[in-house]
């Protein structure tokens, strides 16, 4: 039975060093909060009166839009580090 | 990185069952808790938990042992795992808003599916290995694994010498080849990496009650907090702890907090603007007399039916006007048989319009039409104005 066979355990030491808890950008966790954040935002708006509830219409897409362009950035970004 | 369940595999460590919530924690990166707590409250609504668990479990290998009752690839196993969340939601929507229980054929399916996790305990009794024959000459047979009997392998025909004086045939034993049959552990998948640093899941959920603790404490010391401002702090927090967790700590499990609390803000956003009471009107006026039909009707949330087909009167509601109000629910209005109807109907928010056999829905929906009278029928004008829900009016 050859060596080659396994694939060596990783031990903790193998593993990549870790920093702290920061990890490479999880896009989809980042594209959902920005959704949230934004809708809570236009709620916000909305209850104090400083837009209608007519103005719905073309506020609720802005969530979308706005966490979709930072998602896509994010993912410009990581992959614009991962080819240098 | 696009999520493809046919990676997904059940967990022999973390398990209570069959490794299936253990599994799907460690897939998604989320607390284990949390998932055996939704398979059981899912379990409540029409067995949707249980189709959800025993499907995962029928299709899904365990981590260290890649055998299942259904043998297929991985992009099979992704599909069979989406038809089985397809059932389950379909239970799950049916048993919540159409009072559908399961029907028959889930619980054969169910039952089948024991059937063959029975067979399936049957053989996991036999620990897996991969076993790989071959000759290797002048060598000891390699170690066998435990409980394992090597097959037996028939020993070759061994070659006579032909005497070449014609005497009698002189047997050449063979060189001696040594049958051996070696066993390999299956090399085992490397776990998916978890992401670094702390769960946040549960801190969030702390951060959250604690947020609406003081915002209750705040309403009942007097200042006056409106009911969706709770809501609204559980969206807001979650979504920051989701923009933290994208790049630091393990944010599993905040996007369904996030979407539950996203669902409370707009319901209880809709409620409170609607002024809701917690009693739903049931408004249902059907006049035998134009004199008895009022001008207008109003309602706050619920139903208001207007049913003129008992008029005795019909020809004295030509010019007359019907103003309907509401904020959510349904208004209807039926007219006798040959009314014509002059029809502004608009609902402000997400809803419907039918008019006759003209039919919109969608947000912010205004119908401006007219439903003509036969000849000697008189016409009427109604005007109805709706926050969310359904407007239709008819002749019947």
């Amino acid at each position: 039975m050859s060596d080659d066979i396994f694939e060596p355990a990783q031990t903790p030491e193998a593993q990549p060093a870790r920093h702290g808890g920061w990890h490479a950008v999880s896009i989809g966790h980042l594209v959902m909060g920005l959704v949230f954040l934004t809708f809570v935002g236009i709620w916000g708006l909305v209850e104090s009166d400083a837009v209608e509830w007519h103005d719905l219409r073309w506020l609720l897409p802005l969530p979308w839009l706005i966490a979709g362009a930072a998602g896509l950035l994010a993912v410009a970004g990581s992959s614009i580090r991962k080819h240098r | 990185m696009a999520i493809n369940l046919g990676h997904l595999r059940r967990s022999p460590t973390d398990k209570h069952v069959a490794g299936v919530a253990g599994g799907i924690a460690h897939f998604f990166d989320i607390d284990p808790v949390v998932v055996r707590v939704a398979f059981v409250v899912l379990a409540f609504f029409g067995g949707a938990g249980l189709i959800l668990y025993l499907g995962v479990w029928i299709f899904t290998p365990m981590e260290d042992d890649p055998r299942v009752p259904f043998s297929m690839d991985v992009r099979s196993r992704a599909l069979a795992l989406y038809i089985v969340i397809g059932l389950a939601v379909v239970v799950l929507l049916g048993t919540t808003f159409g009072n559908l229980h399961a029907p028959w054929f889930v619980w054969v399916i169910a039952a089948g599916a024991l059937l063959l996790l029975w067979r399936e305990r049957q053989w996991r009794r036999v620990p897996y290995v991969r076993m790989r024959r071959g000759w290797v000459e002048d060598e000891p047979a390699a170690p066998v694994a435990e409980d394992v009997a090597p097959e037996p392998v028939a020993e070759p025909e061994p070659p006579v010498t032909p005497p070449a004086d014609g005497g009698t045939a002189t047997y050449v034993a063979p060189p001696r080849a040594t049958t051996s049959v070696t066993f390999e552990s299956f090399p085992l998948p490397q776990p998916k990496p978890r992401r670094p640093g702390p769960i946040l899941f549960w801190f969030t959920l702390a951060v959250i009650a604690l947020a609406e603790g003081v915002l209750g404490t705040i309403d009942v010391a007097g200042a006056h907090v409106i009911g969706p401002a709770y809501a609204a702090t559980a969206v807001g927090i979650t979504a920051v702890m989701l923009v933290v967790g994208a790049f630091w700590g393990r944010p599993g499990g905040l996007i369904l907090v996030g979407l539950v609390a996203s669902f409370c803000l707009l319901v209880s956003t809709t409620l409170h603007e609607a002024g809701w009471d917690g009693q739903a009107d049931d408004i249902r006026i059907a006049p035998t007399s134009t004199a008895a039909l009022q001008p207008s009707y109003a309602m706050t949330t619920g139903e208001l039916k207007i049913d003129l087909r008992g008029l005795t009167d019909v020809p004295s509601l030509d010019g007359h006007s019907l103003d309907l109000e509401g904020h959510i629910g349904h208004i209807e209005v039926l007219l006798p048989a040959g009314v014509g109807a002059d029809v502004v109907a608009e609902v402000h928010g997400p809803g419907h319009v039918q008019v006759g056999d003209d039919d919109h829905g969608g947000i912010d929906t205004t119908v401006d039409t007219t439903l003509p009278a036969t000849s000697g029928y008189p016409t009427i004008h109604i005007t109805a104005d709706l926050s969310v829900g359904e407007i239709e009016i008819h002749r019947g």
